[in-house]
């Protein structure tokens, strides 16, 4: 593997105006990719930061904005670590420091055509010219995808082939180090037709602090299938932005999972377009917000062909002073006949200072639809708290026992064993140091 | 079943007349004899004109200059609301017309040409004069106004705004533009600074007042805005129900109407506020509805929307006291042209406060309705509940609906639950019934009535006149 030309030298990212553009070697790539790293930055530059009057940004505290002072870290030392590692088979792994890939932690198998960018470019060129542009992200963050694709020094570029199926998921590691360390995590998925594929993302920190904006993008061809699940377990008064869009063609199936279980800051947004007739998509999430912290998500389920399912389910237990956001919206494109939409955001509050916003919203132009939302908020009903005492287990311990499986019936959809362990782990860990 | 049920583009003749109502019953006008006239657009002069004419308190003349000023400086809310609100000139909109006639007080006095529209409504003779009381508004200017012997004798208080501020100053004033402020909209600025007509009503403590008390108002110039202000005032323990109907004749430009109305529900109180509303669909009716709910107390919207071509109206209840319960009832039908953005806001300033929200929306044709709510339970309070359910009907292929809720809840001690659905009359249902001898269109509108039934039984008895005749028998009596 030739080592990546796209490294760019540390560059601070100043609030709104940034001074320089970062150093690109656009020498060995596309001159359509050196492009559009040139207008996302232009882009970047232009755009307004987002203000209280976006409907986008409604209910955020505009104040996690301010991005100063953190660095892009060209040498950041591949120092040897503990092995980052969850999955105990993976079909291949992806482990990068602040951005920067490290070979040795690294398994990249042949068989399956896992690549990083400049390999990708190599190979691939111009057939990536569609995908890899600025993400869109059509909820508000397009400063922000500007900002990260103008960034971008490398990405994981999972090729699957026509009817290849991956019996182990592809597990990537983004580790940040350093309270000011930036990176810029990039996933891009492509299953041809009937292939399936089950990709695990992995972002995690040394210490506090750091700022990760990242995207992935999975595009499913024909009856081809995608799981995807990103694990956020970022240290504490770290930032994380994270943009998905999720195209289905023809009865495809793609599920794409959020666990957000770190970062004081994280906001999350999600685009699936139901593209093809008979395409599946499944958006589920649970964000577990304790502290000050902020997780704010808004989410897209467009239907564009008829005959289309969408389901969404997305759960939040709040701690302490936090604050949660859910902002969905169910579009049923006119023609898009036939369409079944779901969508669902659970709170449950668990704190006298918590707050929980959703904002389930619908806009329907077709005909012969089945759609529903619905948003609840509440906390533990007294009575199941009194079974659970009544039985000799104490409040705090039957808390944390309704909470987890409140928890879990998230995790249960993730549709990979291997994975649905893992995080299920993850995810009563994280209860356990809440102590709730 | 090989149905032309479910057409790509076009909805059949009998479907459409199935769903759809009789328009015509507010499609007529008469001529016009205004005194007063403030000419079209808007400036310091209108208001002063306005100020002169009705001889208004020089407080109300400053209040309504301020007004402006924040009607000027607020910006249009198309950030999130539709782009068709550019298309209100506001230069073109006369912004006070009277015929100067001072309020009737007798059944005989009320101009022939009013109680010509009660007959065109055909609302029966024994109905009319059988309503508690009936003020119905002209215009700008309450034209009638008559209050039964039994309710003033009551110390009940039933005036027009613009009497009840300046005969009733002590009451009217400390919660005057308390409820809804100047600056709350930019429909709310321009209603402050050009307000005319509306109801006043005060409600001593511990009076009940049985009969409905009840206002008809109606447009009837081109280019015409009205701007109608209405304080309702419930003292302790006591009781009363509103009810406002309109419906406009059809003018081929657009026509303005926006009102504020405040209603104050002190311990112990029950409002309930009744609204039907069939403007034509020329008309922008942009309206601003709240109500406070003090301890115990208890404010009820029923609102039903079928006409206008663009309704912005979200109802509110903020819940001040103690075990307050706010509660929205709203049915809206949108058809070709139509957009009836529609819904309810819920403000729970107190601990054990209630409130439930109920919305059914029916789009026809390419009539657009909307869902927007707003539920905000606050820090540090217990015991709040909120539950919010809305349903939509979809007639037809190129109907849309769209819902926005927003719900924010802080603190554990609360439940709060929203679920919305969206549906269509199933092919399988209208089999059903067309298999037992009814037609596609009686089986359609059976349908539509079954889908809005339980809501409309929540309107009182004494509006089946008005609400009747707009959703149930017209939709029924129009099917061959």
């Amino acid at each position: 593997m030739s080592s990546a030309t796209l490294d760019s030298p540390a560059v601070p990212l100043a609030k709104s105006v940034f001074p320089d553009a970062p150093a690109w070697d656009h020498a060995a790539v596309p001159a359509w990719f050196g492009a559009s790293q040139r207008a996302a930055w232009d882009a970047f530059a232009r755009l307004p930061l987002p203000s209280r009057r976006d409907e986008a940004w409604r209910f955020a505290d505009l104040k996690h904005l301010a991005l100063e002072g953190y660095v892009v870290d060209a040498s950041a030392a591949a120092a040897p670590r503990a092995s980052l590692a969850l999955l105990d088979h993976a079909a291949a792994r992806f482990v990068f420091v602040n951005g920067h890939f490290q070979e040795s932690a690294s398994h990249l198998p042949g068989g399956v055509q896992v690549l990083r960018l400049a390999e990708a470019l190599a190979i691939h060129g111009d057939r990536l010219q569609a995908v890899l542009q600025p993400p869109e992200t059509g909820l508000g963050s397009a400063k922000f995808a500007a900002l990260h694709h103008a960034q971008l020094a490398d990405a994981v570029v999972i090729a699957i082939a026509a009817g290849q199926e991956l019996e182990h998921p592809i597990e990537i590691v983004h580790l940040l180090e350093g309270p000011r360390a930036a990176s810029f995590p990039r996933t891009i998925v492509l299953a041809e037709a009937k292939a399936k594929v089950a990709v695990l993302e992995h972002h995690l920190s040394q210490g506090p602090g750091g700022l990760s904006i990242g995207a992935a993008q999975l595009v499913a061809a024909e009856g081809s299938t995608i799981h995807y699940a990103l694990l956020n377990r970022l240290g504490a008064g770290s930032k994380a932005m994270h943009f998905s869009t999720v195209a289905a063609g023809r009865d495809a199936q793609v599920r794409h999972s959020l666990f957000n279980l770190g970062s004081g800051w994280a906001r999350t947004e999600c685009r699936s377009l139901l593209e093809g007739p008979g395409s599946r998509s499944e958006m589920y999430s649970v964000s577990l917000a304790a502290d000050g912290q902020e997780v704010d998500q808004r989410t897209l389920q467009d239907h564009l062909s008829p005959h289309s399912y969408s389901d969404l389910l997305y759960k939040n237990v709040l701690f302490d002073t936090s604050r949660t956001i859910f902002a969905g919206l169910i579009k049923v494109d006119e023609g898009a006949h036939g369409t079944d939409a779901y969508q669902k955001c659970r709170n449950l509050l668990l704190s006298d200072d918590c707050e929980a916003n959703s904002m389930p919203g619908l806009e329907i132009n077709a005909d012969q639809v089945k759609c529903s939302h619905g948003s609840t908020t509440g906390r533990i009903a007294e009575d199941e708290l009194f079974y659970f005492e009544s039985r000799g287990i104490p409040r705090l311990e039957a808390t944390r026992l309704i909470a987890v499986g409140f928890a879990q019936e998230v995790v249960a959809k993730i549709g990979h064993p291997a994975m649905e362990a893992l995080i299920g782990q993850a995810v009563e860990e994280r209860f356990a140091q809440q102590g709730a | 079943m090989n149905s032309t049920l479910f057409p790509e583009a076009e909805i059949d003749e009998a479907t459409l007349r199935a769903v759809d109502i009789d328009r015509s019953a507010g499609d007529f006008s008469y001529p016009e004899n205004h005194i007063y006239d403030a000419g079209v657009g808007l400036s310091e002069a209108t208001i002063d004109y306005i100020s002169d004419v009705k001889n208004d308190p020089a407080w109300v003349r400053e209040f309504r200059k301020r007004a402006l000023k924040v009607f000027w400086d607020k910006p249009m809310p198309t950030n999130w609301a539709t782009k068709d609100l550019e298309n209100i000139d506001f230069s073109k909109i006369r912004y006070y017309l009277s015929s100067g006639s001072t309020p009737a007080r007798s059944w005989d006095d009320v101009p022939e040409e009013m109680k010509q529209t009660f007959e065109r409504l055909g609302i029966p003779e024994q109905e009319r004069k059988f309503l508690a009381g009936v003020e119905a508004q002209f215009d700008s200017e309450a034209a009638y106004s008559n209050i039964q012997k039994a309710v003033s004798d009551q110390g009940v208080i039933f005036v027009n705004s613009t009497e009840g501020l300046k005969e009733h100053a002590d009451i009217f004033r400390p919660w005057f533009g308390k409820v809804i402020p100047t600056g709350d909209n930019k429909f709310s600025a321009l209603n402050s600074a050009v307000f005319s007509g509306g109801s006043f009503i005060y409600v001593p403590k511990g009076v009940k007042v049985k009969h409905p008390l009840q206002a008809y108002f109606r447009i009837n110039s081109e280019n015409f805005g009205q701007f109608e202000r209405t304080l309702i005032i419930v003292d302790e323990g006591a009781e009363v129900m509103y009810m406002e109907g309109c419906t406009a004749p059809k003018f081929t430009t657009s026509t303005l109407h926006s009102a504020v109305v405040e209603l104050v529900a002190l311990k112990g109180a029950k409002i309930q506020y009744v609204t039907v509303q069939n403007w034509s669909n020329n008309v922008f009716n942009l309206v601003t509805k709240r109500g406070i709910a003090h301890e115990d107390a208890e404010v009820k919207w029923i609102d039903c929307n079928i006409g206008s071509r663009l309704t912005m109206k979200y109802p509110g209840v903020i819940m001040k006291g103690k075990r307050a319960r706010g509660e929205v009832i709203s049915i809206a039908l949108a058809n070709n042209g139509q957009h009836q953005d529609t819904g309810a806001k819920m403000i729970h300033a107190a601990d054990d406060t209630t409130s439930n929200v109920v919305s059914k929306s029916i789009s026809v044709g390419t009539g657009r309705s909307t869902y927007r709510g707003q539920v905000h339970i606050p820090k540090h309070l217990k015991g709040c509940k909120n539950n919010t359910e809305c349903d939509a009907l979809l007639i037809n292929s190129h109907s849309r609906t769209d819902t926005y809720p927003a719900i924010t809840v802080r603190g554990n001690q609360h439940a709060t639950q929203h679920e919305a659905s969206v549906s269509q009359v199933s092919a399988e249902q209208v089999f059903y019934m067309q298999q037992r001898g009814l037609s596609e269109g009686e089986a359609m509108s059976l349908s539509v009535n079954g889908f809005v039934n339980d809501l409309v039984r929540e309107f009182p008895m004494e509006y089946s006149v008005e609400l009747k005749r707009l959703i149930d028998l017209e939709m029924e009596g129009s099917v061959g």
